[in-house]
Order: C-alpha cells, then structure tokens, then sequence
C-alpha cells in the first residue's frame, strides 16, 4: 500500500469540466474520483480543464504518468472506481475504454486528424483556472514581445499580414478596424471582447472562455495596445457562468503578475479590464447595440456611420472583437501573420472553429483550416448522421445564416463562398439536418427566434419577421398557399434591404434559403398539405398498426388526452377526432405499432 | 466648411457638410415622407419609410440619417422606393388598432361621417348637422325616413344596448332647414362653360345633379314622370315618404340653378346622341329599375296579376284602383311591406303576404314587418305560387306550393327547397308580386350602350363610366357593387358627379378620391371589449305615432320623428366612434397616397388600450407606430414620463412603469400630442397647455 | 398585477448602489443585483432604485423589459431551463418542452407552477449543443433527452419537492 502510493508520484486525473462535460455528468464522475482515490488510498493530483471538443465523447477523463497518457472517453460513474484500482493503483490501463486503443480509437483519430487547433490550442489541454499552466505553453509571450517592442504599427502590420477576419459573423478584417481605431482622436479609447455569443448553436466562445481564458485576456491586452485604449469590457453573455467565474479567476490571476492592470509588465502601458455579464438579447450582438447595452441602455441599434472605431463606448473610439477573433491574435504574434495566412484560401486566411451540432455522430468543436470543404468536416470529422440515414442539409451561420443542402457539400469554408450559397460563416454553428428535419419548420425555428429578438425599432424588422412568422406558420398548419411563397420573398427582400442592423438584414435568410434549395418542401405542405420529413403536427395523422399492437397498454397510458383505448393484450385503437398528435404514444411504443401518416 | 454637391431626381442642390439627404432634398422643395423624424433632433431611424435610392448602393437608404455627399445621385420617387414605402406603410397599418372612422361611417354606401353630425346634434346644432350630412348626401330628411340603414346594423351601440337610431337622426337634423324661411344650401361652383344632361330624377340623379352644380357645371334633368323623386316617390307609400318632405327637399335644385324637363322619355322622347347634339358635355343616365321582376310562372299575365310597384305608383299619383275583398302579396322585401300596407289603405279586406323563406330571412326591414302586421297583413311563409288561372267570378285561382330551407345560397340565406306533392289553392281577388324590380331595358335600346349579363347597364363601378364617351350611370339601373336602395343612388350619383367633373376637366377618370383608412376588425364585428366598457346602458328613444284610426284612414306619415329634445338625448347615445387625429394622422395621409393594401400583410394586431386617466390627454397605444417622437420630446421636456418598454412586436412605449398617465410625473404639456404622428396621443377636447 | 409586493425592504439596494454606483452605465448590474436579492425585480424596487440614484424608472423599466434575463414576476422555487436552441429544437427540444409542462400540470400561459415550485422558462441556448436536447434544472444540466427521459427527470425533481413541502406543512 504504501509502496503504491510513492510509485503513484506525478499521477494526474484530467476531467475536463466545460458546461458540456458537466452537462454530460463530469462533476458526478469527478465526485466519484474523489471517492475512489481515497477508498483506494491513492495519491493524485485531480485537475480540471475545459473542453477539447469531443462533447460527443464526454465526460472525458484523462491520466498522465510520466509521459504515460491516457483519455478515458464517456466514461460512468461505474467505471470510476474500477480505473482507479486497475489502472491508477495497479499500473494497468483499461485499454477498451481508452480512447487510444479503445474501440473508438478510429473515430476519435478521424475527429481529431483534420483539425489544425489555434484558437482551441490549450482547451481541454490546460487548466483554465492556473495561469501558470497558460504561461508554461508561452501565454503571455506575444504581448511582453509588443510591450518590449513598443511597436504599435509592427502589431498591426502582423495582424493585416494574418488576413484575419472577424470570426463573430461580420468578417471584416481584424487589423484594419484596429488600424482605424489607432488613426482615431480621442482622450480615451477602449476595446470591447464580445461574448455575446448569441446564436443557439454555437458555443465555440463559451468553450473558449472557459478553457483557456488567458488567451482572450491576452488578445485584448495586444488590441489595447495596438490602438491605443486602456480600458476594455468582456461583455459575456449571463448564460455562461462558468466563463464569467473562469474570466474573472484570470483577470485576477493576470493582475496579480502585472500583466494587466497598471504599466504592464515593466512598460508604459495601461490596461484594465471589467466583465459586464449581458442580461440577454441577441441583437446585443450587433456593435452599436452592444454599446448602449454597456452604457446601460435598451440594446437598440443606430445607424452606422459613425462606426464605434470612432464614436464607441461613451462617445469614445472603440474598437470590438469576438472571443474567437481574440483568441487567435497571441498565436498570430507568436508565429507571425504570415505563418497564419499560410492556412486557409485566397481571402479566408487561417483556421477556423465550427460547433457541430444536430444530426451529426461526433458533434462537438472542431477547429479546421479555412478552405477545406463542408464535406470534410461533415463526414470525415463529424462521421455523417448519428442515424446512418442520409444527411439532408446544414444550417450555417444560425438565425442569420442559411441551409446548404447536401448537394452544395463541396463548398469550401470560406467567407465568399458560403455567402454565396446563401448562408454565411457567421460564428461557426452547424446545424446538421437529415430526413427527419423539416425544411419549413427549420425556417419556421429560425424566424421564432429572430421575431423574438428584434429589438422592435425598425419597422420592416419588427412586424415584418412577425408577418414571414405568421405565413410560415400557416404553411406547416397546411393553411398556405402558393402566393404565400411569393409574399415571403418579397417580405425577406424588403426587411433584408430596410434594416438598420445586421439582425434584421440577415434574418429572412433561413427562409430565403430553404425556398431557394427545398421549395418542393414548401409545396408539399402547402399543395397536398403534406410534411414530407413528418415534423408539422396538424398534417400528421395517428392510427395503431392492428398487426404490430401487443395491446402492452403503455400508449394509452402516456395518451394525454386518452384518446386511445384497449384491453391488455388487445389491439389498442386511437381516435384520430380527439388526437392531438403529441407524439406520446409513438415514444413509448416498443412495437413500432404507431403508424405515422 | 466645404459645400456639397448632389442631385436629387435630376435636381442639382448644394448643401453644407453635415447636411443629410432629407434636409438636402427639403432645401429642393422635395418632400420625402417620414413618421419619426424630428426636426432638431438626431436622426432616430426607425420607421425606413423616408429611403431613398443612391446611384451605385444596392440597398435604399434611410435619407434622414444618410449625410450627403458631393456627387451623390439619389432618386426619391422610383419604383422600388414606393414599393418599399407602400410595404413599409402596409406593416404599420396591417398591426394598427384603431378606427380612423365609426363603424357606420365606413359602412354608409353615402360615406356620412355620421358620428360627427350626430355629435352636433347632441350638442343641439342641427345646422351644422345637416351642413355635415350634405356633404355625403343631398336627402337627409327623405333619406332619415326610408334609409334601410345599413349603418346601424354595424353600430357599436349595439353591443353595449341598441344601435343609435342613425337613420332617423338625419331628418332631426334635416327637418327645421325644410321649415325655416331661409334653407341652407351648399356653395354652387363658379360656371365652368360645361354642361350636363341628368337623364332620371330619382336619388341618383338629384345627388349628381346636386354635386355637379357645386363644381359649376350647367346641370339640366330629363323626368319621364310628372314629378321628381323617383322611387321615393313613386316606389315608397306617402305614409313612409311624405311628399311635402320629398319635394321641398329637391326644391333645393332649383335654388341651386337646376333646369328641369318632365314628362319627357328617354328612347321615346330623345337619345342620347340627340342630348349629345344639343351640346351637352356629358351624359348621366339615372334611369332606375321600375319594371317588376316576372314571376316566370304560367298565368302571372292573367288580369287580376298586379305588380306591386305598379300598385305603388298609382297610388302614388292618388289614382283608384280595385283590389277585392283578399289581396295576396307575393315577397318579402321593402316593397311588398309597401304594397300590403297600400293594399290595405285602398281598401283591401284582407291582405295575406306569401314568403317562400320564414320571417327570419325576409329582407325587409324589422320595423316594417312589424308595422305590416300591426296593420293587419296575415304572413303565410314557405309557399310560393306556382301557377295562375281564372277562377269563378273575378276570382284567382292561385296554386301554392309548400317550402321547406335547404342549403344556403349565395346570399347566405337559406335555399327554399319546393315539397313534392304539396300543392294546394288559393282563392284571392288580386295578385300583387312584389319579388323584385329590373331595369327597363327600352329607355336605351339601339343607343349603343352595353348592358352586362344582368341586363342592367354596364358600368366600371368604381367611376360609373358606360362603353360610351362621355356617358356615366349608377343607381339601380347599374347598381354594380352596390345594393338597388336609394342611399347606393345617392353614393352613385356623387360618385358619377366626380368622374363627370374629370372628364370635362381632362383629368385621369378615378370616380370619388381614394381614401385608405384603418379600422377594427369589421364592421358588425365584436368591439374591444374596453371600448364597450366605457358606456352605461341608456334606452334607445321611440318616435311617436299617429292614432291607428288615422294611419289607416289615408296615407298621413305615421312617425312623427324625434324633434329636437329626443333627438338630442338619442344623439347624446352616440359612442363617437372614430379618431379625432383623422385629419392630419400620416399614418392615413401616406397610406392613402401610397395606396397600401394591409389585408394582404393582416395577422396578429395590437391589442386596444385607452388611457384616458389624464386630464389634458389620452394615449391610445393600438395607434402608436413606435417613432419614439413622444419618448424623445418628453425626455427633453425634462420628464421621462415617456418610454420604451418590451421589444420586437411586443415593444410599446409606455408611461412609467406601465402606471396610467394620471398617476405619473405627466404634466400635461401636451408636446408628444404635436410630435405624435398619428392618434397614439390625443388632447382632450378643449384641454391647452397651460 | 405583476411586480407589486407587500413592501419590503430595500436596504440592499443601498448595497447595490454603493457597489456599482448611480450612473446611467450602472443600469443592468443594478437590476441584475436587485433581481439576484428578490428572485424578481419588484416595481416598488424599481421607484427606490429611481429615488437613490435618480435614474429615470422609465429608463430602469425599459431596461428591465428589453432583456430576457429580467423578470417582473416572482419565480418559483426551482428554475428549471430548456433549452431550445437550434441543436436542441432540431434534436426534439420542443417535446422536452411540453414534456415538462405537461408533468407540472402547468396553466396555458403561466411559466410558474401554480404551488410556485418551479418556474420553467425556454431559454434560447445554454451551449451544450452537442448534448441537445438540454434541460437545466437549476444550476445542474441534463443532456440527451428524450420525451420519456424527461418525464422520468422531472418526475423525480416533482416528488423531491412535493414531499418535502409534505414533511414542512
């Protein structure tokens, strides 16, 4: 036992605790850890990180002995104890569940193979919550590399050199609003990280902040710099606790080494930085919005010009970048821009994170070159439908983005490209769709949610989404009809032309999209009042399959409305009058008796 | 500061830097419309209805936010800008809850801005009435008798009690003008040097005879009768329409400078080429329907068979005629009310309506069904005739069928559906069918004038032009979109009247102005259910009659009107619906010049509100269009009173904390009222500043 | 109506103001803080915050009405959130949904249950999209769930609760 114990010295347990791997039951396993090394009476440093993507594969536990390493992969609290005394204790991995000779070994080498990890470098590598762990991977280097230069226009010249561009949707070059923001008078200047990450289906800025939190610290601290403020808000969204605690956390950390705060790092220059959480809207994603939000106001968008690189904050330059944008700038110092504009196409310079999401096996973060096709990260990396059916389509760019259809796949990721299938890169969220998803109500989803998030200003953006809303709605009700395809477009064409922000002027994409590529979608549910993919309620129809029906009585059981009726071992029948076609039934069925029409 | 040169729809203007494109245009005498600019203030940008295109940008701009720049091109009035406007206003209007007019108003065929003139009445002005009533129709107290009053069956009294008695309100207001020693008529126009030829005296006629000469056209009637009015006079018994009533009303055409021609046929007497030649400039054609419907059942041509309008006019003209001991009435309209009821007064001993429905489908109005029976008429519903022959003596032998309803028609009415074997006879000495009336195709045989499949004259119902140059019709001879009742006669006659006046002057024929206005829900419908709320029940007033020995003795007028007390009490019933900020509200200024169609953008709209807790003012958030002109105009008033509140659809602007006005820090400026561009913010009448 | 309580005390306000200051800037931390002491942001809150710091309440309540976090509403004891993000909705979040409505026997329009246990609210994305569908029960989140699976969860969160009211009472 106590030999154990000393041949144990240097044992490391990883858990990577994002809110994916909590989700996925991290903290349960981590408790189960601290159980079972004490019952074990074994020695180890139990750590915590963030995420490295894999979210289909947690809640992901890592061992480090030496240069012995092991990932443990969806791993139970069952299980738990078993490692410890196996492997830990005993000295002998459990190699099926690993992810290196596991089973899963092929999948996890096809997830991470393709990747080229920048801005996700130190997630589920690191300890968010110890900056020396971020500074033993050369955190901090770029900026005490400009300090020490004191070359503001070098800075710059690199980050236009990178081609880097905006990854929170916009896509303009980074180094040319921190140029303008330099050229810019005024007393004071400042810079905003926004982390308002808004579009639901994407979490890559999440992941980011509560992974590998310096990184952004330190990107807004070169930003700073480079054009001239020092002072700056994190403006995160509230629904992100754990980034705000791990921001904080670092802030703190960062100050207490001089490397923010008051003359940093021995020089001459200044920089503080707050976290002002977001109380929720997702038209705060839009820079003016944002400002007001900051400032203490309804987050209403105004008229641009005058852009905030010269009245922001408070009347004040202002230069805003995204997490993800941020993130990239210490490795682009580090390594220079060219070495960044080495990856990615033409006028799409870099890598680039995608959150992959929906009908897909390995979803997660995946962080790829710019210029590889959506294929690619589809198939090789995500490893197709988690059903084996076929994929139909992928919504990129969330509400203000559009749906590729599986035809479109070979479109390389790159801002021009997507843009011109309809859809746009915007933060990196795919949505992946197969037969199952409904076109129209894909639409129907994406316009709920941008009607809800207008700020209720302009005109065509208010009442407009709401009346594309309303015909959508009678369409998947199959109450549309053939000119109700016309108005859409002609509503999407005006509202994307009269809007005074980017909500507005995007949000009749998903729409504009779906009736470009699946318009025959559109008119099954509006000419034969048929959901091909069985999605919209009122055009389903119930019934109980007399061959299949065991008479087990669990439908009639769940029904809510008790419209099914039968005797145990009997063949149950549903009254299609009084069904609201919840589903219930077909859910709990183990007969595959619930036949959908 | 550098001048800055630009071209507005191929204007070169020059401005100072800092100027934006609406100030730029504005300098140009260009008016771009816009609900939430403020002048002097920062541009706020919300309602995109002032965009303009600039040469080389692919979206429009909104030109108050948009600074100019040298060498700018910019178009204001293309067509995709007044698409974009027209969509932009439609959004507005299709979410607006509020009524720019009372539900009668818009439902008037004559367009009366009736709870105006009734709110006159109730603060005992019944000149001003009438001069309001007058500028929708020239009959208010012919039509305050006999209207069929399509007004108050929309009336939102009536959800809170009865309808107001609109109808009858007109003659209050009318009927001291035809007693008082100097008559009110309206303003003639100075003479144009054009002459119109009015073929027809009826309502039709008399309405366009009345505008034209208010726009100063020479005016003479052609009347093949001896005297005016038409079916008023010669379709409605004197009991209901007395004639002292009827001609002074239309005396007021002569003091307006009307010729007359009587006793004179159009097709028998003259043609319309013959007017032509005698130099009139155009022709209205006001000829009516008094041929009566056929039967179409064997023996309807047997002696003994008599129209009813034809009984009606002989009465009329106070001529004899013998019914016999039992007259039947065939039909259920106004008329066969009518030809009962005359039946009776000239000595009929017993009068049996037959209606092939039941009472609750009968078109005619309540009160005359009422009044039929109360005379003694015996109802037989859901039979029809079906054949005629001879009886013995001066008898009918009239064979009935029986009824019974089927499916709904096109009318909505239930269909009688005839029972086999049902067949039985009557007895009766007369036969007066009374189903209905047609035009009298004769009057205008081998003039060229197109009739449509009807057989009535075709007309384009929005501007009454016939296929002929010049000629214009409307009434019940084409009654197009309308109904064959007098106040759609006097709606066609104006509208007639109009086109004439754009034919004669060279303007693009478009018949009465259009005019968008917003209103809730539809006429008839359920009212918000806080308008309805702000009214105690009051009993609707009742006329008094002459003694049952009198009415039947002759053909007196049976009501004898409200007169002056009642009707001031009945007017004060009025619940005044409609917008006080009608006139000048942009909302309905842009959206009448856009022509916007709201309907085809209609779903969700805002809930109705009415904060009248405030002495001074009333908000009315269903009106708001969200322009923030209040907001901003209370904010530098030092206030706050004012602000925004939710968002997206759901965003209002709101007095604090959601709290009514009354108990805020408001203290009655009434600057929102000036900034608010359309009834969102309202003065109390009377209220000022200070 | 909403927002209106019995009055309370309002010391921590004080605390608040002290905290973040009075200006204009201070307007979201301020109501964050009020509705983190009250569960909600009371009005009678609101005037006090408008007396202390002399921002308008107009402004605090346009604020307080514009963002989704804001609550004008007391919540219930347990905050449960389903996520219906577009990974979630296309995933099945919307059955999660009714789901848990229908085990809490939830009113049409209510987000509270009638005995203020819980208070379920749809949020537009909690970032765990490759767990979708995603429901938070208070500060703990459930991934991959289907109908069943969340009739079990919130059935469980149900009798904790109506049991432990059970033992008080």
């Amino acid at each position: 036992m106590e030999q154990s114990q000393t041949a144990n010295d240097g044992l490391r347990v990883v858990i990577g605790l994002g809110s994916c791997g909590i989700a996925a039951g991290a903290q349960d396993v981590k408790d189960a850890f601290v159980n079972a090394l004490a019952a074990h009476k074994v020695e180890a440093s139990l750590e915590d990180t963030g995420c490295n993507g894999a979210c289909h594969r947690e809640p992901i536990v890592e061992v480090y002995q030496g240069s012995d390493h092991w990932t443990y992969g969806g791993v139970t609290v069952k299980q738990v104890d078993e490692i410890v005394e196996k492997h830990l204790k005993g000295g002998a991995p459990i190699e099926e569940w690993t992810l290196q000779k596991g089973p899963l070994a092929p999948e996890v080498e096809a997830f991470f193979s393709k990747q080229k990890r920048i801005a996700l470098a130190n997630c589920g590598v690191i300890d968010p919550e110890k900056i020396e762990d971020y500074l033993a991977q050369d955190g901090y280097v770029a900026l005490k590399t400009a300090l020490a230069d004191n070359d503001r226009d070098k800075v710059i010249a690199e980050m236009l050199d990178s081609g880097l561009r905006g990854r929170g949707g916009g896509g303009f070059p980074t180094g040319l609003k921190w140029k303008f923001t330099k050229g810019a008078t005024g007393d004071q200047k400042y810079i905003i990280c926004n982390a308002d990450e808004g579009d639901p289906g994407a979490f890559m800025d999440r992941s980011i902040l509560e992974g590998d939190p310096h990184a952004v610290l330190e990107g807004m601290a070169i930003a700073g710099f480079a054009t001239g403020a020092t002072a700056a808000y994190i403006y995160c969204r509230a629904e992100y606790p754990l980034a705000i605690a791990r921001l904080r956390i670092a802030i703190v950390q960062a100050e207490e080494r001089n490397l923010l705060g008051e003359k940093i790092n021995g020089s001459e220059f200044t920089f503080k930085i707050k976290i002002k959480e977001g109380a929720g809207a997702f038209v705060c994603g839009e820079e003016t919005a944002l400002i007001f939000s900051i400032e203490g106001h309804r987050g209403m968008p105004r008229k641009r010009p005058p852009f905030p690189a010269n009245s922001g904050l408070f009347g004040k330059p202002t230069n805003i970048n995204n997490v993800e944008t941020l993130a990239n700038v210490p490795w682009i110092l580090r390594n220079g821009g060219a070495a960044f504009a080495a990856m990615g196409t033409e006028k799409s310079k870099g890598s680039k994170v995608f959150a992959l999401a929906g009908k897909i096996k390995r979803g997660g973060l995946v962080e790829v070159p710019m210029g590889i096709t959506i294929r690619e990260i589809l198939e090789e990396i995500g490893g197709g439908s988690d059903t084996g059916a076929p994929l139909k389509a992928v919504q990129m760019g969330g509400p203000s983005g559009g749906c590729i259809p599986a035809k479109l796949f070979d479109t390389r990721v790159d801002y021009d490209e997507v843009t011109r299938t309809g859809a746009i890169m915007g933060s990196g969220g795919m949505v992946v769709m197969d037969e199952t998803s409904c076109m129209v109500d894909i639409a129907k989803f994406f316009l709920d949610f941008t009607q809800k998030e207008s700020c209720g200003k302009c005109t065509f953006c208010r009442v407009g989404t709401l009346r594309m809303l309303e015909i959508l709605e009678r369409i998947s009700e199959g109450k549309g009809k053939m000119s109700d395809l016309d108005l859409l477009e002609e509503l999407a064409h005006k509202i994307k032309e009269t809007s005074l922000c980017g909500l507005g002027q995007t949000a009749p994409n998903p729409v504009l999209t779906t009736l470009k590529y699946f318009r025959h979608e559109y008119e099954a549910h509006v000419e034969s009042q048929r959901c091909p993919a069985k999605v919209c309620k009122p055009l389903l129809t119930y019934s109980i399959d007399a061959d299949k029906c065991t008479g087990c009585t669990l439908c009639s059981r769940v029904c809510p409305v008790h419209c099914i009726t039968g005797t145990k071992k009997e063949v149950h029948v549903l009254d299609q009058a009084a069904c609201t076609k919840c589903g219930s039934c077909s859910e709990v069925c183990k007969d595959d008796a619930i036949h959908i029409e | 500061m550098a001048d800055i040169k630009l071209t507005i729809d191929d204007q070169a203007v020059t401005v100072a830097e800092g100027a934006t494109i609406l100030d730029a245009a504005k300098d140009l005498g260009i008016e771009i419309p816009t609900l939430c600019h403020l002048p002097d203030h920062p541009p706020y940008t919300s309602c995109f209805l002032c965009v303009v295109e600039v040469e080389g940008q692919n979206n429009p701009v909104p030109s108050c936010s948009t600074a100019a720049a040298d060498g700018m091109v910019i178009s204001t009035q293309s067509e995709r800008i007044r698409s974009t406007r027209k969509m932009c206003l439609e959004l507005l209007a299709s979410e607006h809850t509020g009524d720019c007019y009372g539900h009668c108003h818009i439902t008037c065929p004559a367009g009366i801005e009736i709870p105006q003139f009734i709110d006159e009445l109730a603060h005992g002005k019944p000149g001003e009435a009438l001069k309001i009533i007058k500028r929708a129709m020239p009959l208010p107290s012919a039509l305050g008798r006999v209207c069929t009053r399509p007004c108050e069956s929309v009336c939102r009294r009536g959800q809170v009690d009865e309808p107001v008695a609109i109808c009858n309100l007109k003659s209050v207001a009318g009927d001291p003008d035809l007693k008082a020693g100097e008559r009110w008529v309206p303003e003639v126009g100075a003479d144009t040097g054009k002459k119109v030829a009015v073929v027809g005296a009826g309502p039709a006629g008399v309405s366009a005879a009345y505008y034209l000469r208010q726009m100063g056209h020479a005016v003479k009637i052609f009347e093949g009768q001896e005297k005016a009015g038409g079916m008023l006079r010669y379709g409605i018994p004197a009991f209901r329409m007395p004639r002292d009533v009827l001609d002074t009303e239309i005396h007021q055409l002569d003091q307006m400078g009307v010729q007359w021609q009587f006793n004179t046929w159009l097709g028998k007497d003259y043609t319309i080429e013959s007017l032509q030649k005698q130099g009139f400039d155009a022709v209205f054609l006001g000829l009516g329907a008094q041929a009566a419907s056929p039967a179409r059942i064997p023996g309807e041509d047997t002696p003994g068979v008599v129209p009813g309008i034809e009984l009606l006019a002989k009465a009329s003209r106070g001529e004899d005629v013998d019914l016999g001991d039992l007259v039947m009435v065939v039909g259920g309209g106004n008329t066969a009310m009518d030809a009962c009821r005359t039946a009776i007064r000239k000595g009929a001993g017993k009068v049996v309506l037959l209606y092939r429905r039941t009472r609750a489908e009968m078109p005619a109005l309540d009160i005359e069904i009422e009044e039929a029976l109360h005379e003694g008429v015996e109802m037989r519903f859901l039979a029809a005739p079906v054949q005629i022959e001879m009886g013995d003596g001066d008898k009918l032998n009239v064979k009935c069928i029986k009824m019974e309803l089927g499916a709904p028609d096109a009318s909505g009415r239930r269909r009688p559906v005839p029972q086999e074997g049902s067949e039985y006879v009557e007895q009766v000495s007369t036969l007066i069918n009374a189903i209905g009336q047609k035009f009298d195709t004769a009057s205008v045989d081998g003039q060229g004038v197109e009739l449509n499949r009807w057989s009535f004259v075709d007309s384009n119902p929005k501007t009454g032009q016939t296929n002929l140059d010049g000629v214009f019709t409307g009434g019940d001879c084409s009654p197009g979109d309308g109904e064959m009742i007098a106040v759609w006669a006097v709606q066609a006659g104006h509208k007639c009247a109009a086109s004439i006046d754009q034919f004669l002057t060279g303007r693009p024929i478009v018949g009465l102005e259009y005019e968008w206005y917003s209103t809730i829900g539809t006429p008839g419908g359920p009212a918000p259910k806080q308008i309805l709320e702000r009214f105690t029940p009051a009993e609707r007033q009742t006329m008094d009659m002459i003694s049952d020995d009198q009415r039947l003795g002759g053909f007196a007028e049976i009501e004898l009107g409200f007169g002056p007390d009642k009707g001031k009490e009945e007017a004060s019933r009025c619940m005044l619906c409609g917008c006080d900020a009608t006139e000048d509200c942009k909302l309905k200024i842009y959206g009448t010049e856009y022509h916007i169609e709201p309907d085809r953008l209609a779903g969700a709209i805002r809930d109705f509100h009415y904060d009248d807790s405030h002495e001074k003012l009333v908000m009315e958030s269903g009106k708001c269009i969200l322009c923030g002109s209040c907001v901003r105009t209370c904010h530098d008033h030092g206030l706050d009173v004012l602000g925004f509140v939710n968002r997206g659809i759901s965003a209002r602007v709101s007095p604090t904390l959601g709290l009514p006005l009354a108990e805020t820090d408001c203290d009655g400026c009434l600057k929102c009222v000036e900034v608010c561009p359309t009834g969102a913010l309202m003065a109390k009448p009377g209220a000022t500043a200070d | 109506m909403n927002g209106d309580t019995p009055a309370t005390d309002f010391t921590p306000v004080d605390a608040l103001v002290d905290q973040f200051g009075s200006g204009m800037e201070a307007t979201i931390p301020l109501l964050q803080g009020i509705q983190d002491e009250f569960g909600f942001l009371p009005l009678d809150a609101i005037r006090y915050l408008t007396t202390k710091t002399g921002i308008p309440a107009s402004h605090l309540f346009g604020v307080a009405t514009f963002y989704n976090r804001f609550r004008l509403t007391p919540v219930g004891k347990n905050m449960i959130r389903v996520c219906l993000g577009t990974a979630c909705h296309v995933q099945g979040g919307g059955r999660v949904h009714t789901v848990t409505r229908e085990i809490l026997e939830m009113e049409d329009e209510a987000d509270t249950t009638a005995d203020r246990l819980f208070t379920v609210e749809p949020v537009a994305c909690l970032g765990c999209c490759s767990l979708a569908p995603v429901v938070m029960v208070n500060q703990t989140t459930h991934g991959r769930l289907d109908a069943p699976a969340t009739r079990k969860l919130i059935r469980k969160y149900n009798k904790a609760e109506k049991k432990a009211t059970a033992e008080q009472s």
